[in-house]
């Protein structure tokens, strides 16, 4: 079915790179009970069953999200610390500070910005043996999450250490990522740039629907002393020689 | 899924075959000499093929490739640096295909609902609807360059705003609407969305000032909850991001005057807290 399969797919990317347009992403956290009809003599309101979305590692657009957020289930609210820009991606390699993972090094797999969270592969992780029959067993590992900025540290690529980083523009205009101790520029890795539908732009591939790039990119613009009715009016060869009533406007 | 697009034709456009179903009836008759007794039947309504015709009212639904399928892929919608470079003609052309698009859309999703399926990908819709909006920004900025050029700097193709006195003694910008009488002419357009005055506007005009009052009261104290909640939880918190935030909160006079240790407040619940000290 579609919701165990396809769903799951979309699940694993981050909400920026899951390619959905941000009004389809808004519209899974506004949880509208009733809305009044869009007509001139309705103000227009929405009644909501919650105001704050309660997040965990499930996406927006997930029916997990959706059961989680039903009407009627009581959440704690949650205190997310304010960051102006999120530094840590998916691909990136981090140090554990806490837990029992404490000081080792691994990748990050999967972000969650609405809780300030990461997923380090491997690490931090929840093992459960289970067995099925008298031989076989087999082993689960559920990462847990690791809260960002306490529980994990970027590491420097120059030395393999631990660092605190900082947000500054290059010469070039580009807005890169400072290690504090040494200013060694640590890159975005390119894994943080994968959509579901592309590794990177340039690879994907186009589906009947779309229009081509050729299309796209050419330029056919004309400067004319016209705006656009008059523009298309003449074009279509459409004169307009009535003379309006006088109007007033208040 | 192809049989239930069908159901849904058979359902929704019925009375649109049968129109033309009887035109072409009549056109045979009239072909006819009615002179003949042969007993020839009627040659029959020709009934659908297999193959399924776009044309027409099928331009409603999607192309049969796309039926049952679980993911339709599509692209991002258009972007207004992309439109921006679009001549005139080219953007029209542009809007009715995305026009027909979304009505094709809209009607897939409500022939999957009606049938309890999930209809794939969603979000195209959200993607069309963005593409529109796009161009009718391009449309929109266009027009006041033209008018800048040719009325004047301030003028624009945009419906004029008027900062003025509502029914209810609010002041407000709001739309003005086009009218055969002057202003000083039409006094019952004067008594009904004129300016309000009396004892009753007063009365209004007081309990919603006090409302909103209140709202803005409440808002700010809201902020500096959770302004001292934020500093308590997360020690090395950036500073000057939650200035910049809460503009209105004092947040290093309350960073300086916490009263009370932070991680211990947490650790300890406020009973066995309150006991301690």
């Amino acid at each position: 079915m579609r919701f165990s399969t396809v769903l799951m797919c979309y699940s694993k990317l981050p909400k920026r790179y899951s390619n959905f347009p941000d009004k389809y992403v808004k519209k899974q956290t506004e949880f509208i009970q009733w809305e009044t009809p869009r007509r001139v003599n309705y103000n227009p309101t929405k009644i909501r069953w919650t105001r704050y979305p309660y997040y965990d590692r499930y996406r927006s657009w997930t029916q997990a999200f959706q059961a989680m957020n039903k009407p009627g289930e009581q959440k704690p609210r949650i205190w997310v610390e304010p960051m102006e820009r999120f530094y840590v991606f998916n691909g990136d390699r981090v140090q554990v500070l806490r837990g029992k993972d404490k000081g080792k090094q691994g990748v990050v797999k999967y972000v969650v910005e609405e809780r300030n969270w990461v997923f380090v592969e491997g690490l931090n992780a929840v093992r459960t043996i289970r067995q099925m029959a008298e031989d076989s067993k087999y082993v689960t590992i559920v990462e847990q999450p690791l809260l960002v900025p306490r529980d994990v540290a970027l590491v420097d690529p120059s030395d393999k250490q631990p660092t605190t980083i900082k947000w500054k523009y290059t010469e070039t205009g580009e807005l890169v990522r400072v290690s504090d101790r040494t200013g060694y520029i640590i890159m975005i890795p390119l894994e943080a740039f994968k959509t579901y539908d592309y590794l990177t732009p340039e690879q994907y591939i186009e589906s009947p629907k779309d229009s081509n790039l050729e299309e796209t990119t050419k330029v056919t613009f004309e400067p004319v002393l016209k705006t656009f009715e008059m523009d298309i009016a003449d074009q279509q060869g459409i004169k307009e020689d009535r003379i309006p009533h006088k109007t007033y406007w208040y | 899924m192809n049989s239930l697009v069908r159901q849904f034709l058979n359902l929704r456009t019925i009375n649109c075959l049968q129109v033309v179903h009887k035109r072409a009836y009549s056109v045979t008759h009239e072909e006819k000499p009615l002179a003949t007794t042969s007993t020839t039947p009627v040659s029959e309504p020709a009934t659908r093929t297999s193959e399924p015709d776009t044309t027409g009212l099928y331009e409603f639904f999607d192309s049969p490739d796309n039926w049952g399928e679980q993911i339709v892929r599509v692209g991002r919608a258009w972007r207004v640096e992309e439109l921006r470079v679009k001549s005139n003609s080219d953007l029209h052309k542009l809007w009715f295909v995305l026009y027909k698009e979304k009505n094709m859309l809209l009607t897939m999703q409500e022939a999957h609902k009606s049938e309890c399926r999930a209809f794939p990908n969603e979000e195209r819709i959200d993607k069309v609807e963005e593409s529109m909006e796009n161009l009718e920004k391009i449309v929109r900025e266009r027009n006041a360059a033209y008018f800048k050029l040719e009325v004047s700097e301030d003028a624009t193709a945009e419906r004029s705003m008027a900062f003025r006195m509502d029914q209810f003694g609010r002041w407000r910008w709001q739309p003005i609407y086009e009218h055969f009488l002057p202003y000083k002419v039409s006094k019952n357009w004067r008594t009904v969305f004129g300016p309000g005055h009396g004892k009753d506007v007063n009365e209004f005009i007081r309990a919603w000032k006090e409302r909103r009052r209140n709202a803005e009261y409440s808002k700010l104290k809201r902020q500096h909850y959770t302004v001292r909640n934020l500093l308590r939880r997360f020690p090395s918190i950036d500073l000057d991001y939650l200035q910049r935030k809460y503009p209105q909160v004092p947040v290093q006079h309350y960073k300086d005057n916490l009263n009370f240790e932070p991680e211990y407040k947490n650790l300890v619940s406020r009973g066995a807290y309150e006991e301690l000290h």
